[in-house]
């Protein structure tokens, strides 16, 4: 198991004052992560990186205000951390997540103690408190797969979301964003093209250069398309990689083309693997350790595949591709045209970002302009989040919580498609804790890497659009590392066909289990929704995606009921 | 010599498990049982079926006892794309020339985009073959790429998603007025089952790209 820690602290009247500054606190981490113990008390766990300083500067930190402390701290570090730090006057203890999200990071106050880590039954034996799951949070998740609230879906326990702070005083709990993007947006808006592509290069090479030096021999899972071809491409002339590649038997998941293109043009061997959906047990939810349900089922394989090449690499990581497409502005949207608009003015610039728009999201040029004045004129545009109910009752759509992502309302002064980009953003570190779960190995994502986002943040949106391709500055700025079949691919393959298969050979067996299961018993399902599924020609809720996503919590539920 | 053959305008290919029929004259697509299938299999590596068998497969509405007609390889030699011309979306030519072939574009495809849930498909490949030009001469392959930018540009202005068949339509159309040959070619995928069509001349498909139809599975070309 990867990315397994916990840490015991004493609070509130009953802590023996100072317990956390002589590091008395209690700890148990899993070898892939680094603990530090810091003079004044404080506790780092994970990788932590500057620009300017080795780690030994963390004991220059002074810890008096543990708020200050982690202040400063996040200003100086990043890389996937969790701090904890307290002090005594005034009395408080402080939770700090790094913005990446590679850490999860969920506690629980009781008694006097607060248990901070990973594993829901190792935080609820600390606190001595029963298991029970919150039924809210569960239709939350089903809702909104990809946004995280801070209420995990067992009562008490709760996440510190990413780039957060939660503080522990005598006047309770409250969460504060310390990392805000919206410090970040627009930041460099009048760059040059060309300008932000070298900035954009170099700092991609330095990120992957810190990844590689912590973690000299990853093992990389190529998909063929550009993100994951990218870091394979920087990693290769940094440190020891091996390259795993999964195909499967429908043809909108076998990219081995690209994936062996890549291989060749930076001269390394790739390993390249047929999954079977015979493969996944659809019984096991990997992440029913976690206090909210995070695994995929249909990646099981791939984890087996990845794992099993890990050992042949003797590697210490895998590097994942993750999040290439929310920070490199993939956005299906009109909203880059108003900034470049609210930016520029009206200038013919703006029909070439028009045209662009269209050519990449595939929108027809009167739905372009009409999104795009629209959100021109309206003050405050709200960026929703997508939601979906298919399968699901009026009473679990009625239990949607919309209170807004810390991060979207910190980008309430921002523009529209600065609001987006940051959505997009935060929906990527909301998917950094089911690959590879039950690994021994970490698996990072550097493109989630602090300097990389918030670098990403601060061009100029319309930039991701340039000459009609998506990542536009991305390619560009990889353009002399990779070949040019994968720079220049405009498609991206997909593991539709897999889940599809997965589905189609365990439809009973999904059918019967979502129809009088725990889901269906609390109302969440709709059980005749379910039913028309047995119908193979309606294809109309039929997304396999969807349907194996239910599945996935139930079984989550299962474990926990 | 068989003693049974495809319909005209019927084609089939492999796709999965499975063989996929497209009857275009009553546009739809279908699978045939598994015994029935079976049958179909050992017909197109050769084999006569039994009378039987040939009246079952008659009855279908996708063969015909038609021995001179076509047969299967010659369905199987629609040839596979290697190459794509897109339009470029960055052109810098507005002369006369550029949009009177926007304006004929445009035209093309509020034709088949307003047609297309009108009218059957059968009539609707008939309409865009139409307007050939049989004395003009087919434009070189630099002219041809500035008729393929006035196109791209004009397919902006229309819905894009799901509109592949109007839009193959209209750029026949708009291909045959200028006497360039080329053909629809209609491709599906199964598991799940997708659908898709696009323009294609010999070996180079047009205004798609390359990897937007790689994986499709050819089934049926009409000229």
């Amino acid at each position: 198991m990867n990315c397994d820690y916990s840490i015991i602290l004493e609070i509130g009247e009953t802590a023996d004052t100072g317990a956390a500054e002589k590091g008395a606190a209690r700890i148990t981490a899993s070898a892939d992560l680094s603990v530090w113990h810091l003079a004044d008390g404080g506790i780092v766990v994970g990788d932590c990186f500057s620009e300017h300083e080795e780690r030994d500067g963390l004991d220059t930190l002074r810890m008096a205000d543990p708020v200050e402390f982690m202040r400063n701290f996040e200003r100086r570090y990043w890389g996937r951390h969790v701090v904890v730090a307290s002090g005594s006057e005034p009395r408080r203890t402080v939770i700090y997540r790094d913005p990446s999200g590679m850490i999860p990071c969920y506690y629980r106050c009781s008694e006097g103690q607060v248990a901070i880590g990973t594993s829901a039954a190792d935080i609820l034996q600390k606190t001595r408190s029963p298991a029970s799951i919150d039924w809210t949070s569960v239709a939350n998740v089903l809702l909104m797969p990809d946004r995280r609230r801070r209420e995990s879906c067992l009562e008490g326990i709760n996440e510190v979301l990413p780039g957060e702070m939660a503080i522990i005083d005598d006047h309770g709990i409250h969460h504060q964003l310390l990392w805000n993007p919206s410090h970040f947006c627009g930041a460099n808006i009048e760059c040059k093209f060309e300008d932000a592509v070298e900035r954009l290069r170099d700092t991609f090479v330095n990120v992957i250069k810190t990844w590689s030096a912590r973690y000299p021999r990853a093992v990389i899972s190529i998909s063929g398309g550009f993100d994951s071809s990218a870091i394979a491409a920087l990693a290769s002339q940094a440190g020891h990689i091996g390259l795993a590649h999964f195909y499967t038997t429908s043809p909108l998941a076998d990219e081995r083309s690209y994936a062996m293109a890549l291989a060749d043009h930076i001269f390394q061997p790739i390993a390249c693997h047929l999954a079977s959906a015979a493969e996944v047990d659809l019984r096991a939810n990997l992440s029913r350790h976690r206090p909210r349900p995070s695994a995929r089922s249909f990646t099981q394989v791939f984890d087996r595949i990845c794992a099993a090449e890990a050992d042949v690499h003797a590697a210490d990581a895998h590097f994942n591709g993750g999040g290439g497409d929310n920070i490199f502005g993939m956005l299906h949207s009109a909203y880059p045209l108003v900034d470049e608009f609210k930016q520029n003015g009206l200038t013919p610039a703006l029909w070439a970002t028009a045209r662009n728009i269209c050519v990449v999201t595939g929108t027809s040029l009167p739905m372009v302009l009409r999104q795009a004045v629209r959100a021109a004129w309206k003050r405050d545009l709200l960026v929703t989040w997508p939601s979906n109910g298919d399968l699901l009752t009026p009473y679990a759509r009625s239990l949607l919580d919309q209170e807004p992502h810390p991060w979207l309302v910190a980008t309430g002064a921002c523009t529209p498609g600065q609001k987006q980009h940051v959505r997009s953003v935060t929906r990527a570190t909301a998917s950094t804790d089911h690959i590879n779960i039950a690994d021994d190995r970490p698996t990072i994502y550097p493109l989630l890497s602090r300097p990389l986002v918030e670098l990403c943040l601060s061009f100029p949106i319309w930039f991701w659009f340039s000459g009609g391709h998506d990542r536009a500055l991305a390619r560009a700025a990889m353009r002399p590392f990779l070949p040019g079949m994968v720079t220049n691919r405009v498609g991206k393959g997909a593991f539709d066909g897999f889940l599809h298969q997965i589905w189609t050979r365990s439809r009973g067996e999904i059918i019967a289990d979502l129809q009088c299961g725990c889901l269906a018993s609390h109302g969440l399902v709709d059980p005749r929704a379910i039913a028309s599924l047995e119908d193979a020609s309606n294809n109309s809720l039929a997304k396999p995606t969807r349907i194996l996503h239910l599945h996935e919590v139930e079984m989550w539920c299962r474990a926990w009921a | 010599m068989r003693n049974v053959v495809l319909k005209p305008h019927v084609g089939y290919c492999v796709a999965g498990p499975h063989l996929i029929f497209l009857d275009a004259e009553r546009d739809r697509y279908c699978m045939l049982a598994g015994r029935l299938e079976a049958h179909v299999r050992d017909w197109a590596t050769g084999d006569i079926p039994e009378p039987a068998v040939i009246a079952e497969l008659v009855a279908t509405g996708l063969f015909e006892r038609a021995p001179n007609s076509r047969t299967a390889s010659e369905l199987s030699s629609v040839p596979r794309c290697t190459r794509a011309l897109c339009g470029s979306h960055s052109t810098t030519d507005r002369s006369p020339g550029y949009w009177l072939r926007f304006l004929w574009a445009c035209s093309c495809l509020v034709f088949f985009n307003a047609l297309r849930d009108r009218l059957s498909l059968r009539i609707l490949l008939t309409l865009s073959g139409a307007p050939r030009k049989q004395n003009r001469k087919p434009p070189d392959p630099e002219a041809l790429i500035s008729f393929l930018d006035s196109f791209s540009d004009a397919a902006l202005l229309f819905p894009r998603k799901d509109r592949c068949l109007p839009d193959a339509l209209a750029l026949r159309a708009f291909l045959a007025w200028q006497a360039y040959p080329s053909r629809i070619v209609f491709g599906v995928q199964s598991e799940p089952f997708q659908a898709h069509c696009w323009v294609q001349s010999d070996n180079t498909v047009l205004v798609q790209d390359l990897e937007t139809v790689m994986g499709f599975s050819p089934i049926l070309a009409l000229p």
